[in-house]
């Protein structure tokens, strides 16, 4: 039942007046209440009542850190939905924060992993969020402080276009602070064996887990030995996620390895990737668990996604997404993992190294394809049809700068921006800070 | 305030004042061959279970699909409520050990539970079906056994509320009577999700609530809307109804009556079998 009832009137500390409209929801810590502050809606969160000696240590805890820390700094990134002001129960016997609303079309992660999220997500749509989320991360990071408890409950994706943001930013704290955990199965093992504080590390752990479950829809550490303990009982819980945790696909330790029947998600799933989004979760669950110092930082994430969404084509059958992946051998390339059929292998722009990106009709080239740091901002090329005919495909000239290839005679031809240069493979491309070749997906 | 919301004055408040919920509460069940099967001397593809002691409380009902490709529902949906308690009585030790928000028990027993269910049930259907020390993988054979599965577990301060397939699971609280899980919109027509499909868990709905605010659980199977589909407004009524028999004759008195009164509707409904479970704070 709601604490607090439609029209109540609360005030900031800053004495600005808050009404109550609505309840919206319910969480762990508290409620969370649609509420108006000068003509402008809020998200309202307000924390239980704290019935005992120790929630009400917390909460004094609690609320020194918004007052003394949050409600001083400034979001690192306008995804967050940070703590915008203090507001107090008039006598005292609880307290809340004000946030921005949660923007409409965005919903939780655990619809997704759950497989609720409508609409489906697309491996590009899912890429974009991770990208996202770990820059998020980043900048949190960068500016000293750790989120503690990051889980499924806190980012919110949009379906339709991978945009990110993230509440519950109340558990932040400066690096190095003692943390209770919540979520045992999203800590750093660290953490559940009590032996270190929340950090930027225990924090990056966390973001493992969440991608994992992203794209596996799985937990990385539940494998066979769930079965044979009960997940649900909390000393169990901190053996198997703290003392004796074992990555599900760990190349040298089979002794958790997902069970037919029972994790058919997780074996399905983690088969769609390629070889090096596999090694990186490989080395986020191996050697991660045990040497922080060694986990997958966020910038390593920002760069396997974006590579990930280089490397989507379209089943040439079926239209679904799949991955073209250059270390799987040639005889497998190419093998719908829908229709179950090969499908034609794309064009690639190869920029050397294991830069490339496959060219299909939504291709699109940003700043960091071309030379620059990663940057999402705003497209600098993209694939477009012939004007007069349809059935020619061209990579057209969408930033200011000209680029430039050879003819066939050797002569140097000019791409000035609006225009387009013909899709031909060995055709090799000059964008100024970056090269790059059109070339078959597989050597003829 | 619909005519379908009780007073709240009606709802006993047995909350302490550190918010728990105290035993005793009280469960009762029935559940009758429908009207078509007995003319044709067939038995009841539902089966109840119910379990109450000092810690905790647990409910189920299970309507096994009944048609000749699901021809041991009968025995899928005994095993389904069996599975039902072991794994709420089990979860309920955890759940009072923790000092963990009904919240936080939701977020996690969402990811969790389902698998575990239809893991236990796989497994004790294929044993039945003879195979030997069988794993809890989905095998063709559990589709004989097809069946739906709705089930509650009370805790002092957390409870559990579990669906998967058709069938109503009406909560009667303060707030007035509504059905915990709305049908699926991803059905039409008498098609139902079950124990039986390999991707049952996906299709399992779950919400944790706190049990201060609630006075009645109602877990019915689909016979008992059904008798209702002229008028299915009307449906939650019969919430508001046994709330009101249950404050003013007692629950054993009302459990008395029910056989009486489901084969009643099963009569004026489409005949199929019709069980119940309830649950009172």
């Amino acid at each position: 039942m709601a604490m607090l009832k439609a029209g109540t009137l609360l005030r900031t500390h800053r004495g600005q007046e808050v009404r109550v409209e609505a309840m919206l929801g319910e969480g762990g810590q508290g409620e969370v209440y649609r509420v108006k502050a000068d003509g402008h809606t809020y998200a309202l969160k307000w924390y239980h009542q704290p019935q005992t000696e120790q929630q009400k240590q917390w909460a004094g805890e609690q609320r020194e850190a918004l007052l003394g820390y949050l409600l001083k700094k400034s979001p690192p990134d306008t995804r967050f939905l940070w703590p915008l002001g203090l507001v107090d129960h008039p006598r005292g016997v609880t307290f809340g924060y004000l946030m921005e609303l949660i923007p409409d079309g965005y919903q939780g992660l655990e619809f997704l992993v759950l497989g609720k999220m409508r609409p489906v997500p697309s491996f590009k749509v899912l890429s974009t969020a991770a990208i996202g989320l770990a820059e998020c991360f980043r900048k949190l990071h960068n500016m000293g402080a750790c989120y503690k408890d990051i889980n499924l409950g806190g980012p919110l994706l949009n379906p339709a276009t991978g945009e990110v943001v993230v509440c519950d930013l109340d558990n932040v704290r400066v690096n190095k602070t003692p943390g209770n955990i919540i979520f045992v199965f999203f800590a750093a093992p660290e953490l559940i064996l009590g032996q270190g504080t929340c950090q930027t590390n225990t924090d990056i752990h966390s973001l493992a887990v969440l991608l994992f479950y992203m794209f596996v829809r799985h937990h990385p550490l539940e494998g066979r030995k769930e079965l044979s303990v009960n997940v649900f009982n909390e000393a169990a819980q901190r053996k198997f996620y703290g003392k004796q945790p074992v990555f599900i696909f760990n190349p040298e330790d089979d002794s958790n390895r997902p069970v037919p029947g029972f994790h058919d998600g997780a074996i399905r799933n983690w088969a769609l990737y390629p070889k090096f989004l596999q090694k990186r979760f490989t080395r986020a669950f191996g050697v991660g668990l045990k040497r922080p110092e060694l986990r997958v930082r966020e910038g390593e994430w920002m760069s396997d996604f974006s590579r990930l969404r280089d490397s989507i084509f379209y089943c040439s059958h079926c239209g679904q997404e799949n991955f073209l992946d250059p270390e799987v051998p040639p005889a497998e390339q190419g093998l719908c993992f829908r229709c179950k059929k090969v499908s034609d292998l794309p064009l690639v722009l190869d920029f050397g190294g294991n830069k490339q990106v496959c060219l299909h009709q939504y291709t699109q080239l940003f700043p960091h394809h071309l030379g620059s740091a990663l940057d999402f901002s705003a497209p600098e090329a993209e694939l477009a049809r012939h004007p007069n005919n349809p059935n020619r495909w061209g990579l057209k000239n969408l930033s200011r700068r000209r680029w430039t290839y050879l003819g066939k005679e050797g002569e140097e031809k000019q791409v000035d921006p609006g225009r387009s240069v013909p899709l031909r493979p060995g055709l090799e491309l000059n964008f100024g800070k970056a090269k790059a070749t059109f070339r078959k997906a597989l050597p003829s | 305030m619909s005519d379908l919301d009780p007073p709240t004055e009606e709802i006993d408040d047995q909350a302490t004042e550190r918010g728990e919920t105290l035993a005793p509460w009280l469960v009762a069940s029935a559940a009758v061959v429908g009207a078509k099967h007995v003319v044709v001397d067939k038995p009841s593809q539902d089966s109840v279970a119910t379990y109450a002691d000092q810690d905790c409380a647990v409910v189920a009902v299970a309507d096994g699909h009944g048609d000749p490709r699901h021809a041991r529902s009968d025995v899928g949906s005994r095993l389904a409520c069996e599975v039902a308690l072991e794994v709420f009585k089990e979860l309920s030790q955890d759940i009072l050990d923790q000092g963990r928000h009904h919240k936080e028990w939701e977020r996690e027993l969402r990811l969790r539970l389902p698998g575990r269910i239809s893991w236990m049930w796989n497994q004790r259907v294929r044993e039945h079906a003879g195979q030997t020390e069988p794993d809890g993988a989905w095998h063709p054979d559990v589709d004989l056994y097809g069946t739906t599965l709705i089930c509650a577990l009370l805790t002092r301060r957390c409870v559990v509320l579990f669906q998967l397939g058709d069938g109503d699971l009406v909560v009667v609280s303060k707030a007035g009577v509504h059905c915990a899980f709305p049908p699926s919109d991803e059905l039409f027509g008498t098609a139902t999700w079950s124990l039986a499909q390999a991707d049952a868990p996906t299709h399992a709905d779950l919400i944790c609530c706190h049990p201060r605010d609630l006075s009645l659980l109602l877990l019915c199977t689909d016979g008992i809307r059904d008798a209702f589909v002229k008028k299915p407004e009307a449906f939650l009524g019969v919430g508001r109804w046994l709330h009101s028999r249950v404050k003013e004759e007692g629950l054993s008195r009302v459990e008395e009556t029910l056989p009486e009164w489901l084969s009643e509707l099963s009569r004026r409904g489409n005949g199929d079998d019709a069980s119940i479970a309830m649950l009172k704070f």
